[in-house]
């Protein structure tokens, strides 16, 4: 499904990002990125969501090589390509059900499949009722619940998130990621860049430790042992 | 692109005129000025065009011949004459339609009834222009067969003067045109081409949602040249609710003035330059909106990693 091979990226001001990067993420996986701040999880990220290109090395989505793809093409790349924030991203002066459908209505999709799409999308969420509130009405967990419901209105195949958790109270975060889990279980692959270790060792899955922009480490899923002390 | 994408379109582009107000309207009054004073301009030179070419249209040269030619060769050299270049058209005057026309409008005609012709043929020659009057009198006062000129060719130095001068004056005008049009074009190109930066600008988060979630670039910068053509359209059209009842009243103004040679162009030629006018500024809409959004369009993404 996604693939990189050797990849680095070089920020213009010639910060390295990342540095020979090899790593493969098959279908339907669930993978945690983590590492320091600045070391190349965001940018990994980015090079997937085809926001940043390598400047050497190849990054395959989809068997698609993101740096041939015409700005069109990365359009419809995107499009398969969900991502979420940890600042939200929301219009502030849309509501909940206009965000969402403001994801639709720039691909073209027509009103009827809209209005038919988005209550079942904020179903998804848990966030029926508060429909017709602006972001700034709702708690920081709903507006990132909204963030992911309209990262998810065109289906896509791979669900990026940025530090979904960054932030939220703890409390809010586990529903943060049992969100992703459950998105995840419907086949949906799931790359999630968190800092947060608690999250990490509760969900077992696998892991990719990002340091100074190399892989330092891969841990496949159930090989971190969880804590006593969470839950999920 | 479809119906769906099109209602988008339309509903951001009257969103963002809304929202922006007061810019929509700054740039709205400076372009319908660029085009106005363009289109002003624009038909200045034309009517200016107009009235050389009236006066030209007035200014003939008759060469009287010798009372020696025979008619055969008067109308053989009506024909080389006609042929000669930068002649429109060459007539002959035959001594009797010369006398009968003399006759009838001068007021001692009916006196001169009876009287043998005093005339002699003439060939009545117009030029193409009035600066090809003085080389063309010359050339006939030069012919073997010519025994007068009307106008002399003294008189023909001083009335071609007053067109040439026009003439000149409007080869002049004709570069300053080109400039001071250029110069209107680009403060309209320039105005809208700011408008949708701050545009651009103020809706750079909306903008940078739409591409995350996967809209084209068409999609993108759709709305923003829709807004421009808006911008531009609506500003030449202001321009021209303007010029074109002002030239009608010049219009009318002129044809009542009494002066036969003052007349401005009909109103039915109105149309294609107002027509004209607001095409241009649509374009100019059109482009000034693309520059911006190329520039920034094209930074995402890729300038973020060497």
């Amino acid at each position: 499904m996604i693939e990189l091979r050797d990849v680095s990226a070089v920020y213009p001001n010639g910060t390295l990002a990342l540095g020979e990067v090899n790593c493969k993420i098959e279908k339907g996986e669930f993978v945690f990125l983590v590492g320091p701040t600045g070391h190349g999880k965001s940018s990994l990220l980015k090079l997937i969501h085809r926001e940043l290109i390598p400047s050497k090395g190849e990054v395959r989505v989809a068997g698609q090589d993101t740096k041939t793809l015409s700005p069109r093409q990365v359009a419809f790349l995107r499009r398969r390509v969900g991502m979420i924030f940890q600042d939200f991203r929301l219009l502030a002066t849309r509501t909940l059900w206009e965000n969402v459908a403001f994801a639709l209505r720039v691909t073209g999709v027509s009103r009827r499949r809209i209005h038919r799409v988005v209550p079942d999308l904020l179903r998804r969420v848990h966030l029926s009722d508060k429909a017709d509130a602006f972001p700034d009405q709702v708690s920081a967990g709903e507006q990132q619940r909204a963030a992911i419901a309209r990262a998810l209105v065109n289906s896509p195949a791979i669900l990026l998130a940025d530090e979904p958790t960054g932030n939220l109270d703890t409390d809010t975060g586990w529903g943060i990621m049992k969100l992703l889990a459950d998105i995840n279980l419907s086949g949906t692959t799931v790359i999630c860049a968190t800092h947060n270790r608690g999250i990490v060792q509760a969900l077992r899955r696998r892991v990719i430790t990002l340091s100074h922009g190399k892989i330092a480490l891969d841990v496949p899923v159930g090989a971190i042992r969880p804590t006593a002390s969470i839950r999920i | 692109m479809g119906l769906q994408s099109l209602d988008f379109i339309i509903e951001e582009v009257i969103t963002n005129l809304r929202r922006d107000r007061l810019i929509s309207f700054a740039t709205l009054g400076v372009v319908a000025v660029a085009i106005c004073v363009l289109g002003g301009i624009i038909l200045f030179l034309l009517n200016l065009r107009l009235l050389t070419e009236q006066v030209a249209k007035e200014l003939k040269i008759t060469v009287y011949l010798k009372r020696d030619v025979s008619r055969d060769r008067a109308k053989s050299l009506e024909t080389e004459v006609a042929a000669w270049p930068r002649v429109s058209s060459a007539r002959l005057i035959t001594k009797e339609e010369g006398w009968e026309e003399f006759k009838k409008t001068h007021p001692v005609g009916e006196r001169l009834e009876g009287f043998p012709i005093p005339w002699t043929d003439a060939v009545e020659v117009r030029t193409q222009t009035s600066a090809d009057v003085p080389a063309i009198g010359e050339k006939l006062a030069a012919l073997e067969e010519a025994k007068d000129l009307v106008p002399t060719p003294e008189e023909i130095g001083a009335r071609t003067g007053v067109p040439q001068r026009i003439i000149r004056v409007r080869h002049w005008m004709n570069y300053g045109v080109l400039l001071l049009a250029g110069l209107m074009a680009l403060a309209g190109f320039l105005i809208i081409h700011n408008t949708t930066r701050l545009s651009l600008f103020a809706r750079r988060r909306e903008i940078s949602i739409m591409q995350q979630v996967g809209a084209t670039p068409g999609f993108v910068a759709a709305p923003f040249l829709l807004e421009g053509a808006v911008h531009g359209f609506s500003g030449a059209l202001l321009a021209c609710c303007v010029l074109v009842p002002v030239h009608m009243y010049l219009r009318a103004l002129a044809a009542n003035s009494g002066w036969a040679l003052l007349k401005l162009l009909p109103d039915d030629q109105l149309l294609p330059i107002a027509v004209a006018l607001i095409a241009s500024g649509t374009l100019l809409g059109v482009a000034g909106a693309w520059l911006s959004l190329r520039r920034f369009l094209s930074r995402d993404p890729e300038p973020e990693v060497r």
